[in-house]
């Protein structure tokens, strides 16, 4: 019993080794090596999207789906199995899985996807182009300040609440950066920390009663659960905006406004196209999207007629969808 | 290849091993290590970042693990809290003090920047990338391997493994056990704390969440040590736990490579762990069972042989 444990393990373990190395199969379309770090709606539009605009451009690519399911420790075991497979490029969608490909890979291309801040996860050195590097990528850096204005002119709100996840690199920048933004408006800014989505709701409860209004960023946790978020702040008639709209659907937000993360993943296609008709990708540098058109407007009448709030005609007119008297309108 | 099961492996089996001594040698089952693990990333990365040097960024890495472990054992101590609850404890606080460490970021990059993994090249320039890694990691591995074995032959560590099986002789020793499982638990986690900054130089980055699920990982790996031979000599213990970690980390790289085969996600591969770790149960279960009822057996055919004997003389004694 215990020799044939052993000699089946040994013997597995060796066999793979074996077959890694002789698994390379004609290299005919090139190898795409994707290294997601957990399925969430968002980081999965990104995927979509970016096969899509591989596809409508007639470039035949194969993918290699990688998911860390969360647990930062794989994302270094995915970027080794992409190495063994010698893929032709890879692709990092959200920070921890994006350093790990980063830290193992310096000669083939390297493109991250949906990272808030590049620079500060260490991804790149530098936005300007070109330059040496193998990586390029596009970030999903959110018009905080744009966002809080457009907050406080439709609410008129004294004070402002947000709730983020402490431990999400993204979240913690783009709290700063919400923090700075109502500063310059001369806002009161309550911050809120969480460490995982089943405190969000707690979280929401302990400032709902300081706040005039909630402002949502786009982290993993708080997104996850914004239904929480939504519950505490509509019982308690507060206004809430989000800056992702992907996410709303059947909730009773005011206002949404923030990527179609879709086109975060068209443009990452974009990036993969480029490199494989021989750009450099310290040509291409970090993108970010900044067109009006890459971001939606997202209102629901019902509750701002609840809360007795109206919506400029010149906001509602740029709306790409629009709740009122529960229906959902696509613009 | 070479890399995603071997230096993964080894760097992991550094963890396992204080698994072990809090789980198995001091039978504590202790969820500090979800939370030190990452506490040894962060030490060691803001050591590494600030320019401390390598070797003092893991001594720190391993000090902040040991007191982590130090906090568990006396909570477990004075306040009378079962060890399970105890390391709960320290594990959520740890989460809050990793974010300190890591100056109020979530995540802190070593990209660009000189760690033990862009040394190891260096050193064995005269081998090939993941061989050079390879080796350097080894090199580690080995010599915490060796200190190890040579504590727990020493009286300490004796009275720390006798403590584990038999708390009630060590106290009638005169020993006092609160004392030896501090001891033992900041042994444990400054391993783990090791594992973790040795982990964090070589993918790159610390990040807050990074001890999650860890315990579970390391669980595994120990079983499927024992599930290779049976021992009770401490050399030959650690060196299956090296041996479970690797072959752990290479069934995960399997699930990710051949698991799309059958039908097998990614995402699948949490349930994968736990699995294994039932398969393992249950065959050192039926092994115990079997070699039990084999021992009573035995007992059993002595006891008659015993018996038979002692009649033989009671009539040689009446004749």
């Amino acid at each position: 019993m215990k020799r044939v444990g052993i000699l089946l393990l040994l013997s597995l373990v060796l066999v793979a080794s074996l077959s890694a190395a002789g698994v390379q199969e004609a290299k005919s379309e090139p190898l795409v090596g994707v290294s997601k770090f957990l399925a969430h709606p968002a980081l999965d539009a990104v995927e979509t999207g970016m096969q899509d605009y591989l596809k409508s451009v007639g470039k035949n690519v194969r993918f290699d789906f990688q998911n860390a399911n969360a647990d930062v420790s794989a994302s270094a075991q995915i970027a080794q199995k992409f190495k063994s497979d010698r893929v032709d490029m890879v692709v990092g969608i959200a920070t921890p899985t994006a350093q790990a490909l980063v830290n193992v890979f310096s000669d083939i291309p390297v493109i991250f996807s949906a990272i808030t801040d590049p620079l500060g996860a260490g991804l790149v050195t530098t936005y300007t182009t070109p330059n040496s590097d193998n990586v390029t990528g596009v970030s999903d850096m959110n018009p905080v300040e744009a966002q809080i204005e457009l907050l406080v002119r439709l609410t008129g709100a004294k004070t402002i609440g947000n709730i983020y996840a402490s431990g999400e690199a993204n979240g913690v920048t783009l709290m700063e950066q919400a923090k700075a933004a109502a500063e310059k408006l001369g806002v009161a800014f309550v911050p809120a920390a969480v460490a995982n989505t089943s405190e969000v709701m707690q979280a929401t409860q302990a400032i709902i009663g300081r706040v005039d209004a909630i402002y949502i960023a786009t982290d993993n946790t708080v997104i996850s659960a914004l239904p929480s978020v939504d519950d505490v702040a509509s019982k308690a008639g507060v206004p809430l905006m989000t800056a992702d709209p992907s996410n709303v659907d059947g909730l009773d937000f005011l206002v949404a406004w923030g990527f179609d993360y879709y086109k975060i993943g068209l443009a990452t296609g974009e990036i993969v196209a480029q490199l494989l008709d021989g750009k450099k990708p310290g040509e291409i540098g970090t993108k970010f999207l900044t067109d009006p058109e890459d971001f939606e407007l997202w209102f629901n009448l019902d509750v701002a007629k609840k809360l007795g709030i109206s919506i400029p005609a010149d906001l509602l007119e740029t709306a790409a969808v629009v709740y009122q008297n529960g229906q959902k309108i696509v613009k | 290849m070479l890399e995603g099961i071997f230096v993964d492996g080894l760097i992991f089996s550094i963890m396992v091993i204080g698994v072990l001594i809090s789980y198995r040698i001091l039978d504590f089952a202790d969820l500090t290590c979800d939370g030190s693990f990452a506490t040894g990333a962060a030490v060691a990365t803001m050591a590494i970042v600030n320019g401390t040097g390598l070797a003092t960024a893991l001594l720190l890495a391993s000090g902040a693990g040991a007191i982590a472990g130090v906090i568990t054992a006396t909570i477990h101590n004075r306040l009378k809290v079962p060890g399970l609850l105890a390391g709960i404890l320290t594990m959520t606080m740890l989460y809050s003090i990793n974010i300190r460490i890591l100056g109020g970021r979530a995540n802190v990059p070593l990209l660009r920047i000189e760690t033990l993994y862009t040394r190891f090249p260096e050193i064995f320039s005269m081998m090939s990338n993941p061989w050079a890694l390879l080796v350097g990691t080894l090199i580690i591995v080995l010599i915490v391997k060796e200190l190890i074995d040579v504590f727990f032959r020493t009286d300490l560590g004796i009275a720390i493994g006798a403590l584990g099986s038999n708390e009630q002789m060590i106290i009638s020793m005169g020993i006092d056990p609160k004392l030896l499982k501090v001891i033992g638990m900041a042994l444990s986690n400054g391993l783990i704390a090791l594992s973790g900054g040795l982990l964090a130089q070589y993918q790159g980055f610390a990040d807050a969440n990074l001890g999650q699920g860890m315990v579970v990982q390391g669980l595994a790996a120990i079983m499927i040590g024992e599930f290779l031979f049976d021992s009770n000599k401490i050399s030959l213990i650690t060196l299956r736990v090296i041996f479970g970690a690797i072959i752990y980390k290479a069934l995960m790289f399997l699930g990710r490579y051949y698991g799309y085969y059958i039908n097998l996600t990614p995402s699948d591969l949490k349930l994968l762990t736990g699995i294994l770790v039932i398969i393992s149960l249950i065959v050192a279960q039926t092994r115990n069972a079997a070699s039990s009822a084999d021992a009573r057996k035995k007992a059993l055919r002595r006891n008659k042989e015993r018996r038979e004997a002692l009649d033989k003389e009671a009539g040689h004694v009446e004749n």
